[in-house]
């Protein structure tokens, strides 16, 4: 039986929760207008950069240089007020060279070991080109990517929150690269396309960089509260049909899976099972859920929908899915096999 | 959940809402179904005449209508469906109102509501996260009504059912007739417009034939009824053929006419057999046993002698003499007594009769056996006579036979004037009863042509449906005279073959103009060696007095030493080239005793007559014995009528036929 004062304490927790999404919404929104200030454009990628920020994850950025990676890393590293360093990955690129490395220092007439940080200890870090450094190199940046931490020698140093990378890679120039392998690719949130801006873009980008004024980019965000809103993400509640449209969803990028899977998810069999080799990992999933209650703060509502899902599974999903050679062969990019397998998913089960 | 106990019953309300909806789409669906329904019932009646009732046509409808809503609205609703129409009403509502969830309404009623289920199933304490969710939605279904988030739409099926009822108007506005109305019609025209029949002459060939045959078997032995009755099947043959006759009218034509000769072959049965047991009684006599003898050889003028002669005899002799006579006659009339009133209630067809006289005395011998012959199958069953109660002619007939013999032997024992008297009145009526007894066949055979006459009519095979099948008899009618199949004569000029052994000419008599003398190739059997055999032509090169010159199935190995005789090869066209045929020459198949004296067995003869037609003299006594035997089965078997009928028209068909006269062409 419900009592008064647990009715009165409920009402105050409803009305907190929705204090808190209210808030979320408008940093989120004070955090796009203040990047809006310099970035222009590219409001596609600005918010799935910022949907991995709060989701904790991390970005790869594929796009042909000059449309804006490092600016959008450097304007999102002033509007949150977090520290940044970019690392131009090239093949001579060592791993002490990003994480850092122990140095000899005199200090008092003795000498002593002293680690060196590397780039890899900011806020934001900006891996422009990560495919063009070697194996090694990636697995070094990849490996704090992951564990959010660095081990030189016999000691772990951790990084600080919120630590969040955005790897870029060019996809024209593949000649003397090392593509990302795919359990790597794996550790990234999203794999966001940026395009090459619209002529309105265009014309304001020149408008605003070929002028005498540079727009100044205020803080909006501090550390402490990127942490905050990560911690509601996490308590936002999904109910179990979308969330069990994402676990669908993820389970029709599979070939084997999908070819013996329900009703609507064998109508799109025939694309997986011709293009795709492997399907998501469950990381994917966890992208998707991640994602869709960030897209549902964002809206102003307490639930993701499938919409939200539905929204988020590109770049979750993209560089999951790997293609086989007949996919690579004929041109077909995951983004259409993922918008095939949606088209022909039912909500209802 | 605080938030879901408004959030429910929103939720109800529209699923209220959707019942309703669904109900709407039911009674269109039904209602489209129970007029298809209806749609057939019409049809159907308008084909038949039959009336449909304007209550039970609305009634059916109308249940339909209400089964179809009762069906739709009684399907199970699941909340979760409503949550999904509200969200969706939402977002029709604000579409471009938010950022997120624009196209779906962000599934806020669908994630409450799941959000609730989950707490109460789990008993969980919800997260303020989930209760502001519950809340918001709670917050939004306020403003909605269930007539707004499920809004009022033409119903599924109404398409269906503008058909339906389009199709059931149209049937329902064809004209029809009630049976009431149309039976009427029907038979008040059907009299006076009853179609004639009409039958080709050529169906009715056997009938004339018999007709023919009846007529000159009745010239023959002076029977004046058989005679009446074969005018009688030719005047309705020819009232067939040529004038056409209302298919009424001939049955009860043919049946009367059916009646009276079945009524007269089994009164000349009885007195045959009558006559046949007074003969043998006569003459297990030594005093009468020559005119015992002549009745029961069936001898009338042998008979009519002896009786004059035992007349002259009986007036001179003593009274022991004339005792033995009259015991004599009295046993006649006993056994002929006997013969008769121990007879079925029906005469037997005579057709019965056995194949050979030695068999046909072995059948008189056994009593049973001879009453069986006398049998009538279905067909004669009814009383022939008078009436009720009436002796049969045939009774009455043998009656008087046995009546006076024993008033001959009362008159011999009594005096020899009244013996001699007596016995000459019995030689002066025993031959005209001797002639009639002979004519017992001919009536038999008269009575079945008409009697499968009247079940070809019956069968419908004289009519419009029967043509075809009459026009493929025609076709083999011909074949069977050894016409050509294009309907000419088969002339003589058809060419043989080259004189290979493989085949064996028949050789005809053409006329001077004949174009060869080799006739059709008869395609069955010459010498096995090739090249020994001889053509037609050449038989008829010599001899010209033959009647023919082929000889079916002898070749000229008899003749010439050659060949083995007969041979087991096959020619070509049974019937010999159809091109082959001229004008010029006439001629008729016929056989030639082989010169050894060895004539054809009785299965050359048939083959013969299969691929040369039934027109052979050989063919005759053949075909005659195999009917008598057919008949005699038929009579004593217990054939159904449907049997019965088909062997006789089976024979019918490859009756013999009368060869054309040939122009015979004398050396």
């Amino acid at each position: 039986m419900t009592t008064e004062p647990a009715l009165s304490r409920a009402s105050a927790d409803t009305s907190d929760a929705e204090a808190s999404v209210t808030r979320f919404c408008a940093d989120l929104e004070g955090l796009r207008a203040e990047i809006g200030r310099r970035l222009v454009g590219q409001a596609e990628i600005v918010e799935g950069v910022l949907t991995a920020l709060l989701a904790g994850g991390h970005v790869l950025l594929e796009g042909v240089p000059g449309l804006g990676k490092t600016l959008l890393v450097k304007t999102l590293g002033e509007a949150l007020d977090l520290s940044f360093s970019r690392v131009q990955f090239t093949p001579d690129l060592m791993p002490a060279d990003v994480i850092g490395t122990n140095m000899i220092v005199e200090s008092g007439g003795e000498r002593r070991f002293e680690f060196q940080r590397g780039p890899v200890f900011a806020h934001l870090v900006l891996a422009d080109e990560i495919n063009r450094a070697t194996p090694k190199t990636q697995s070094a940046l990849l490996e704090a990517m992951q564990e959010q931490s660095v081990t030189v020698g016999k000691h772990s140093y951790p990084l600080p929150p919120p630590f969040f990378v955005l790897a870029t890679q060019n996809p024209i120039e593949m000649e003397g690269t090392y593509p990302l392998p795919e359990a790597q690719l794996d550790r990234f949130f999203f794999k966001l396309r940026v395009d090459f801006p619209a002529r309105d873009e265009l014309h304001a980008i020149l408008d605003r960089t070929t002028g005498s004024v540079d727009p100044q980019v205020r803080p909006a965000l501090g550390r402490e509260r990127i942490l905050e809103m990560r911690d509601l993400v996490r308590q936002v509640p999904i109910a179990r049909p979308v969330q069990d449209y994402a676990v669908r969803l993820v389970e029709a990028t599979h070939p084997a899976r999908a070819a013996g899977s329900s009703a609507g998810a064998a109508t799109n069999a025939a694309e997986v099972t011709k293009f795709v080799r492997y399907g998501s990992s469950p990381r994917g999933a966890q992208a998707l859920v991640l994602a869709a209650k960030i897209g549902a703060l964002a809206a102003g509502r307490f639930a993701p929908s499938f919409e939200d899902v539905r929204r988020a599974a590109p770049p979750a999903l993209r560089h999951r899915v790997l293609l086989n050679f007949e996919g690579e062969a004929e041109g077909i990019s995951t983004d259409a096999v993922l918008a095939a397998i949606m088209a022909a998913l039912p909500e209802e089960t | 959940v605080v938030e879901s106990a408004e959030l429910l019953p929103l939720l109800r309300g529209i699923r209220r809402r959707v019942r309703v909806l669904a109900a709407a789409d039911g009674a269109a669906r039904g209602g489209a179904g129970a007029l298809l329904v209806l749609t057939t019932i019409l049809a159907i009646a308008r084909a038949r005449g039959l009336f449909v009732n304007a209550i039970e046509a609305t009634g059916l409808v109308a249940a339909g209508v209400a089964g179809g809503a009762l069906w739709l609205a009684a399907r199970r609703v699941p909340l979760a469906r409503c949550a999904r129409i509200a969200d969706r009403a939402m977002s029709r509502g604000m579409s471009g109102g938010m950022s997120g969830g624009a196209s779906s309404g962000g599934d806020r009623v669908l994630s409450a509501l799941s959000f609730v289920q989950w707490s109460l199933e789990t008993g969980s304490a919800p997260t303020p996260l989930v209760r502001a969710a519950v809340a918001d939605a709670t917050r939004r279904m306020r403003a909605l009504t269930p007539a707004a988030a499920a809004p009022a739409r033409r119903p599924r099926g109404l398409l269906a059912l503008g058909a339906a009822a389009a199709a059931a108007l149209v049937v329902a506005a064809l004209p029809g007739h009630s049976r009431a109305a149309r039976t009427p019609v029907a038979a008040a025209v059907a009299p006076a417009g009853e179609a004639r029949l009409r039958v080709p002459l050529a169906a009715l060939e056997a009938e004339r034939e018999a007709a023919r045959a009846a007529a000159e078997e009745a010239a023959g032995l002076g029977d004046e009824r058989l005679a009446r009755l074969a005018r009688e099947l030719a005047n309705a043959v020819d009232a067939l053929a040529h004038e056409g006759v209302a298919r009424g009218d001939a049955l009860d034509r043919l049946r009367a006419l059916e009646a009276r000769a079945a009524e007269a072959a089994a009164e000349a049965e009885s007195e045959r057999a009558g006559l046949k047991a007074a003969g043998r009684a006569l003459a297990d006599s030594a005093a009468t046993r020559t005119p015992g003898a002549a009745l029961a050889a069936e001898d009338g003028a042998a008979a009519a002698r002896a009786f004059e002669a035992l007349a002259a005899r009986g007036g001179q002799a003593g009274a022991g003499e004339r005792d033995r006579m009259a015991r004599a006659l009295a046993a006649a009339a006993a056994a002929a007594t006997a013969a008769g009133p121990a007879q079925p209630e029906t005469a037997a067809p005579l057709g019965a009769s056995s194949l050979g006289d030695g068999a046909n005395a072995g059948a008189q011998q056994d009593g049973g056996r001879g009453q069986r012959h006398l049998a009538r199958d279905g067909a004669g069953q009814k009383p022939s006579g008078d009436g009720h109660g009436a002796r049969a002619p045939s009774d009455r007939k043998l009656e008087r036979l046995s009546r006076d013999l024993d008033q001959a032997a009362i008159d011999c024992r009594a005096s020899p004037e009244l013996c001699r008297r007596a016995l000459e009145n019995r030689a002066r009526d025993l031959p005209q009863m001797e002639n009639e007894a002979l004519s017992s066949e001919a009536r038999r055979r008269l009575a079945n042509a008409v009697q499968q006459l009247l079940e070809r009519m019956k069968r419908g095979d004289l009519d419009e449906r029967g043509l075809r099948r009459m026009l493929s008899e025609r076709r083999f009618q011909r074949a069977a005279r050894g016409q050509q199949p294009g309907g000419e004569e088969s002339g003589g000029s058809s060419r043989g073959g080259p004189g290979g052994g493989d085949e064996l000419t028949l050789g005809e008599d053409g006329d001077a103009d004949g174009a060869g003398a080799s006739g059709a190739t008869l395609p069955m059997v010459g010498g096995d060696d090739d090249g020994e055999g001889a053509s037609g032509a050449q038989a008829a090169a010599e001899g010209a007095d033959r009647e023919g010159a082929g000889m079916p199935g002898a070749g000229q190995g008899g003749d010439q030493g050659k060949g083995d005789g007969i041979g087991t090869g096959r020619g070509g066209d049974p019937l010999g080239p159809r091109a082959a045929a001229t004008a010029h020459a006439q001629a008729h198949d016929s056989e030639q005793q082989l010169r050894n004296g060895a004539g054809p067995t009785r299965p050359q003869v048939i083959e013969t007559a299969a691929t040369r037609g039934f027109s052979q003299r050989s063919y005759e006594y053949v075909f005659a014995d195999y009917q008598r035997v057919v008949e005699d089965a038929l009579t004593q078997g217990d054939v159904p009528d449907g049997r019965r009928y088909i062997v006789r028209r089976y024979f019918q068909l490859i009756r013999p036929r009368t060869t054309p006269a040939p122009t015979q062409r004398k050396p």
